[in-house]
């Protein structure tokens, strides 16, 4: 039997026979380059029509987006936007995600809740790394990861993470977590919450108001039953004051950390149908039989139509006929 | 996330370190030249969209090497179709590099024709950790995490291997007297 040694010498020399292609390199470096990049190499100079009219498109589009936020003032939410199939792909290929979180200084002076929700595409054996990752990035942005779920086995692994990060760093975090692995969607959203807040504060005023009152009436009640009605009333205020209050401190903590859910995802192997066998030809008789079935359905409103009008026109004939064949006849006689 | 630029010092890094023995890897594998540039090139790009998955340290030799098969399989599947085919007896002579004189190159070419016949016989389950153990030189279980493979497998695999190799007569013969060199 051939030695482990021999064998190496063998595969040694004849893979040394194999010259390396002088612009191998060269065209993997071309290849990795962002297309700006790649245009102006293959084509040498600028073109000026093209240049101009991507000026404009990009005037025009930043135009549009000037007028749709400034006629937009009001407490709308949510405001979202989606973005798919893009992720690392658009990054190497020099494009960007279109999805821009909005700003803190655009969100100055309003309470805003961001969330998101993204969905990648990891290998199995890399679901446990990429959580720990996740992980370890949430941490840096000073944030925490508040739950995670991981199926490493099964007929569906995958893992999902709920990370909460300060709401300055959203924006960054996302940029970050879409590095890890292959961005399938992209989904945030805004709710602005500033009406609430303003709601839930005012609503606190009038209810420790409402309780001042009741302490002072509580002094002067004269008969027991008085007293403890009112009693009662201040334990229902106070216990409405603790419900807004626990209000405000959860929507504080949710302007403050906003959240993103990060669904990591193994992609299955596309299904290999049978092209020829028993199999397909039972789906397609089904499927012609249902599609038969909707048809016959669907065409049946014409059909009864159909049959009323031959009916109706039936009925006509024959009423004339039974009016007019007598006279017709009596005339022949 | 760092854009990608054709005079990146880090890929260009990679590609003096990586290039030659991926290609060489890929040549033996797939016995197509041109397959095996693309194979390569396609892999290169993979690893560097990828970059930040990268594992570091001795992990990182068996994650490229895998890249480099799975790109060699998915140009497979593109090319010939179904998997668990036999590599195609295509001439390779014309990207022999000439690093001897005329005599060694014929009996050195002849050696490596056989050895490139007698690879390109296995079936692809047996020829990549054949190529991946004895050209690239990676160990049974680097090879495990290469292919995607139980260590008992390549284990296997490589027995098999050298089993069938053990057959081929030309391969045979100048295999005894390479020991005999």
């Amino acid at each position: 039997m051939i030695t482990d040694d021999e064998l190496e010498a063998l595969l040694h020399e004849a893979g040394g026979e194999f010259a390396i292609p002088a612009r191998g390199p060269a065209a993997v470096l071309a290849a990795a380059a962002p297309p700006a990049e790649k245009a102006k190499i293959a084509r040498g100079r600028f073109r000026p029509r093209e240049l101009v009219l991507a000026g404009a498109s990009v005037a025009a589009v930043v135009a549009l987006v000037v007028v749709l936020m400034t006629s937009s003032g009001g407490p709308v939410a949510p405001v979202s936007s989606t973005a798919a199939g893009n992720g690392l792909f658009a990054e190497a290929s020099g494009g960007a995600l279109p999805v821009k979180h909005p700003s803190p200084a655009a969100a100055k002076g309003r309470d805003i809740i961001a969330t998101g929700t993204l969905r990648l595409d990891v290998s199995r054996l890399a679901l446990r790394r990429d959580i720990a990752r996740l992980d370890a990035l949430a941490s840096a942005f000073g944030g925490y990861v508040s739950a995670a779920d991981l199926a490493e086995t099964g007929a569906n692994p995958g893992g999902t993470l709920v990370a909460k990060v300060p709401a300055g760093s959203f924006s960054a975090f996302i940029s970050k977590a879409e590095a890890i692995a292959k961005v399938k969607s992209l989904a945030t959203s805004d709710t602005d919450v500033t009406a609430r807040v303003v709601d839930l504060g005012a609503q606190l005023a009038a209810l420790v108001d409402e309780r001042s009152q009741l302490e002072v009436l509580l002094g002067r009640a004269g008969k027991v039953s008085d007293l403890l009605s009112v009693e009662n009333t201040i334990e229902d205020v106070q216990s409405q004051i603790e419900q807004i209050r626990g209000e405000q401190r959860t929507i504080a903590t949710q302007v403050r950390y906003s959240a993103l859910t990060v669904d990591l995802v193994v992609p299955r192997p596309p299904h290999v149908g049978t092209a020829n066998g028993f199999g397909h030809a039972w789906h397609e008789a089904i499927s012609s039989f249902v599609n038969g079935v909707k048809a016959l359905i669907a065409h049946l409103g014409d059909i009864l139509f159909g049959v009323l009008s031959f009916i109706v026109v039936v009925l006509i004939v024959l009423g004339l006929w039974r009016s007019v064949w007598p006279r017709v006849r009596r005339r022949i006689a | 996330m760092r854009r990608v630029r054709p005079g990146s010092p880090e890929l260009e890094q990679w590609m003096a370190s990586w290039y030659a023995p991926a290609y060489r890897t890929a040549c033996l594998v797939l016995n197509d030249a041109h397959g095996a540039e693309e194979a390569v090139q396609e892999a290169f790009l993979r690893m560097w969209r990828f970059r930040d998955a990268m594992p570091q340290g001795e992990s990182a030799r068996p994650w490229l090497y895998r890249v480099v098969v799975n790109s060699c399989y998915s140009w497979a599947r593109k090319e010939w179709g179904g998997g668990g085919r036999r590599a195609p007896q295509s001439s390779l002579e014309a990207i022999r590099e000439p690093s001897a004189g005329p005599d060694e190159i014929i009996v050195a070419g002849d050696r490596a024709a056989a050895v490139r016949a007698a690879l390109a016989r296995l079936p692809e389950a047996l020829r990549v950790p054949v190529v991946l153990r004895y050209y690239a030189g990676l160990s049974e279980k680097e090879i495990a995490v290469a292919i995607h493979r139980r260590p008992g497998t390549v284990k296997s695999r490589l027995h098999e291997a050298r089993r069938l190799l053990s057959a081929d007569a030309a391969l045979n013969n100048f295999a005894a007297k390479e020991g005999t060199r």
